[in-house]
């Protein structure tokens, strides 16, 4: 009786997350991409920020059917009332992950891990059928120059023992956005890699010199007096090969926390 | 000839003939089944043919070839001779053919000696015969009988019809010559067989092929033999394949020169063929094997035996094969007849094969004479040369044949025939299997690093050796190899690699292969090859000066580690078998860990020819740098 009810509760938390997750979708001639994001928990502070946890996904597709055209660069700006903070955290060398297992990533950088998830590619090559890969993936707090970047560590063992790593830039930004975190991926998954589609869960709390933190922080932007708002999360840029371009606008919806 | 003027005092006598032209229909040619056991009649035998003289004390009886008889109105009987055939070129026309007509009496003590010359047409072998100065006898019949049956010097058409034969005859009167034409029908096929259907003959040729002794993996000469009967159509070209593993030890045998084979092309003189016979135009090292082609119409073929030697590239093909025959069959000799076969070896099955677009037609009329061959037989015999494959599956040499429809001189209406027989080697089972393979990676040994792959198959392969070729050879590699994904860049297109266009990006490794069939290993690059495969296909294309083979192979996984899998080796020894896989930019393989740490071991599963196999786990090696001793002792002394 006792394990029925927790099932229940799980279906009833997991149909309450499905409600507060918002899809973002845009098209551009035979592409399509659909970004579904959600961020937990719902309220947040009005003034300040509080550790969240964001689930992202993101599908490319084509309408009238065949292969989406290929990802070459990714550009997410978070909204200023966002904060990545890395501050105490571990960082993990590109040489820790690179090749590496899902496995022997973790053993190796596991303590710099900050967000885990899937993803699906179509690896097309000339005059060559396509054929589909799936893969894990990690994201890593690392430093580059000096500067904080992601690593984002993909393995796959379908259909064959490959691993690669997306490194994406973080940098502070003016205006309404003011994190910018872009990668290039070709130079990573190759020349012929068309991804698919890509899950993601980001999340990393971590204890520092006593302080409990959290990698990915956020406020609720609502202005006085008001106890909701929705807002923009996030402007999410995607530079295909033959120079489409593409741009979703996450926004969420947030409460005061009192 | 009626001639009343000799007979009826009132009449008036016709003029005696001076000259006759005979052109017989076109189809009607020479049987060359004429010349096997025949003779000839020298001017020196003819000289000794008296009205007195006994059959066979002048022209032999051999050269006799038929009958004639004279009835003449200034004799109570008629006057019988004989038809002989004249010595080739020793004769008062000089002639390849000619004739001499021997009538006489001895009763009456007549004796008249014709000769006759034969002109046979040298594109369609019609046959004209001119008689000048014929004696001035009158004569009312005179009747020309050619002997028939399987030596019969005359061959008829296939095709049924109404045939004309044309004489123009010149009196000795000084008047114009008169043309006279007789027609008559041939009403039945060859062998009083039905008339070929719409007058084109049937086409079913036969094939016999195989080696001698079929143990496997064993020399063996290996004979060929094509043929066709009287009633069907002519071969013109034909192609044939060999059995997969039949091969032949091309190793230390010279090519015969195209000097020396344009010297054979060349002898077509009177002794031309005997000129061949005497001093053969190609090297005796580069025989290897002989010829012997049965030609004519009936029952009994005239056999001119030839030589087979290896030959070098011939319209496009890397090395040809080239018959040599010597055209001496009976008296006759016809000069040396050079049929050259360009010689092919299949890309990816290693498979030999003789294209008919490379080789030469088989020839059809020389120097007016059809040929009508009909029993072509091949020997390739030289000694250590063939041998047998080391798979006992049940295969076949298939050979196709043009026939040469209506009109041999046209290749537009040729029928390609395919026939085939079937071979099977024997006794596989005996022939073992021991294949050793080492891999080495070489380069960066640390996780990450691109090394380079070498890969060395050694075997004991070869005829005589006792061991079965490899089938089918697959080797995993182990799970710290990791495909590099990114360095996947250019790849060869199917169409650019049939066109031998593949970027230079396109190569990822080289690979040589030794085999004791060439005298240089065969060798090239390893190009990564667009496929129906999930990745594509690992591409060794081995060259050497005579053959190019396509060894492909599938790379795919077993639990995600890379697998490479060689599906269809060819039937062929191998010595040993190199492959190298760049390293660095352009290498495949990335190391997911330190290769120095721990042992990393591959799959290796081969498959011979004859069905054995060999499962192995080799270990991969790489060159690791060893601790140095005085630092190994300090280690040491510091743990006691």
């Amino acid at each position: 009786m006792r394990r029925r009810a927790a099932w229940l509760g799980i279906a009833a938390a997991t149909l309450a997350c499905a409600s507060l997750a918002t899809a973002a979708v845009i098209q551009q001639g035979n592409l399509r991409i659909t970004v579904l994001s959600q961020i937990q928990p719902y309220k947040l502070p009005r003034k300040g920020t509080a550790p969240i946890a964001v689930f992202v996904s993101g599908h490319l597709s084509t309408p009238k059917g065949g292969i989406p055209a290929q990802l070459q660069k990714l550009t997410v700006k978070v909204n200023r009332h966002g904060l990545l903070q890395s501050k105490g955290l571990p960082v993990c060398e590109i040489s820790q992950l690179q090749p590496a297992s899902t496995e022997r990533a973790m053993q190796n950088c596991g303590d710099a891990v900050i967000g885990s998830g899937q993803f699906w590619a179509h690896i097309v090559l000339p005059d060559q059928g396509a054929y589909p890969t799936h893969g894990r993936l990690l994201i890593f707090n690392s430093r580059k120059n000096g500067k904080p970047v992601l690593l984002t560590h993909i393995f796959t063992s379908n259909p064959f023992f490959s691993s690669f790593v997306i490194s994406f830039a973080i940098r502070k930004t003016k205006g309404l956005y003011g994190t910018e975190l872009s990668a290039s991926l070709p130079q990573a998954l190759g020349s012929w890699g068309y991804v698919d589609r890509i899950k993601l869960t980001l999340k990393r709390k971590y204890t520092y010199k006593g302080q409990h933190l959290s990698y990915f922080n956020s406020g609720c932007p609502a202005p006085q007096g008001v106890p909701r708002v929705v807002f923009p999360l996030a402007l999410a840029s995607f530079d295909f090969a033959e120079d489409i371009s593409l741009t979703a606008k996450v926004e969420k919806a947030c409460a005061v926390k009192e | 000839m009626a001639d009343e003027g000799l007979t009826n005092p009132t009449g008036i006598a016709n003029s005696d003939i001076r000259k006759t032209v005979v052109t017989l229909p076109e189809g009607f040619s020479t049987n060359p089944s004429l010349a096997e056991g025949l003779e000839v009649c020298s001017e020196a035998d003819l000289a000794r043919e008296t009205a007195k003289s006994a059959p066979g004390a002048g022209c032999p009886n051999a050269s006799k070839i038929g009958t004639v008889e004279v009835e003449t109105p200034i004799l109570d009987e008629n006057v019988d001779g004989s038809l002989f055939i004249a010595k080739p070129y020793e004769n008062p026309f000089n002639s390849l053919l000619a004739l001499y007509i021997v009538i006489k009496n001895p009763t009456l003590g007549i004796v008249v000696k014709q000769p006759l010359n034969v002109i046979p047409d040298p594109v369609t072998g019609r046959l004209t015969t001119v008689a000048e100065n014929l004696p001035q006898l009158p004569f009312s019949h005179f009747t020309l009988h050619f002997r028939e049956g399987t030596r019969s010097p005359l061959a008829s058409p296939p095709g049924c019809g109404t045939y004309e034969a044309k004489a123009e005859l010149t009196p000795w009167s000084g008047g114009p010559p008169v043309t006279t034409t007789s027609a008559f029908q041939i009403i039945t096929g060859p062998n009083a067989g039905p008339c070929p259907s719409g007058g084109l003959p049937p086409f079913r040729p036969g094939l016999v092929a195989g080696t001698l002794n079929n143990a496997a993996g064993r020399f063996s000469p290996f004979n060929v033999r094509l043929f066709r009967t009287d009633s069907e159509q002519e071969f013109t070209r034909f192609s044939i394949k060999l059995p997969p593993g039949i091969v032949g030890i091309l190793a230390g045998i010279p090519y015969c020169s195209d000097a020396a084979i344009a010297r054979a092309q060349a002898r077509t003189g009177p002794l031309g063929g005997h000129e061949e016979l005497a001093d053969p135009s190609c090297p005796a090292a580069s025989e290897i094997g002989h010829t012997l082609v049965g030609a004519g119409v009936g029952s009994a073929l005239a056999y001119a035996p030839g030589k087979i030697y290896l030959a070098g590239p011939y319209k496009g093909t890397a090395f040809s094969l080239v018959a040599i025959t010597a055209g001496v069959v009976g008296p006759f000799d016809v000069g040396t007849v050079v049929v050259r076969q360009g010689f092919k070896v299949d890309r990816e099955t290693a498979e030999v094969f003789i294209d008919a677009t490379e080789s030469d037609p088989i020839p059809h009329i020389i120097k007016g004479i059809p040929v009508h061959a009909r029993d072509i037989r091949a020997y390739v015999d030289r000694s250590k040369f063939v041998f047998n494959p080391t798979s006992c599956e049940r295969t076949s040499t298939a050979s196709t044949l043009l026939g040469s429809g209506l009109d041999f001189g046209s290749l537009a209406d040729d029928r390609p025939v395919t026939v085939s027989t079937p071979f099977q080697a024997a006794d596989c089972a005996a022939l073992k299997f021991e294949p050793k393979l080492s891999l080495q990676l070489k380069g960066g040994t640390k996780r990450g690093a691109h090394p380079a792959f070498k890969a060395t198959l050694k075997m004991n392969g070869g005829p005589e050796k006792g061991e079965a070729n490899i089938a089918r050879a697959q080797v995993t590699l182990p799970r710290s190899a990791f495909l590099e994904q990114a360095h996947i860049k250019t790849i060869c297109t199917r169409v650019q690699f049939r066109s031998d266009q593949c970027p230079a990006g396109s190569v990822y490794g080289f690979a040589r292969a030794y085999t004791p069939v060439l005298d240089t290993p065969v060798e090239g690059p390893v190009y990564l090859r667009s496929s129906e495969h999930q990745l594509p296909d690992l591409v060794a294309s081995l060259h050497s000066d005579k053959i190019t083979v396509d060894l492909v192979g599938r790379i795919d996984s077993l639990n995600g580690r890379i697998r490479n899998t060689f599906e269809a080796a060819p039937d062929a020894p191998v010595t040993k078998f190199v492959l190298t896989m760049q390293g660095g930019k352009k290498g495949l393989i990335v190391n997911s860990t330190n290769l120095c740490k721990g042992k990393h071991k591959a799959i290796a599963d081969f498959t011979a020819q004859n069905g054995k196999v060999s499962n192995t786990r080799p270990e991969v090696t790489a060159k690791c740098a060893r601790a140095k001793k005085g630092k190994a002792k300090k280690q040491k002394r510091r743990a006691g």
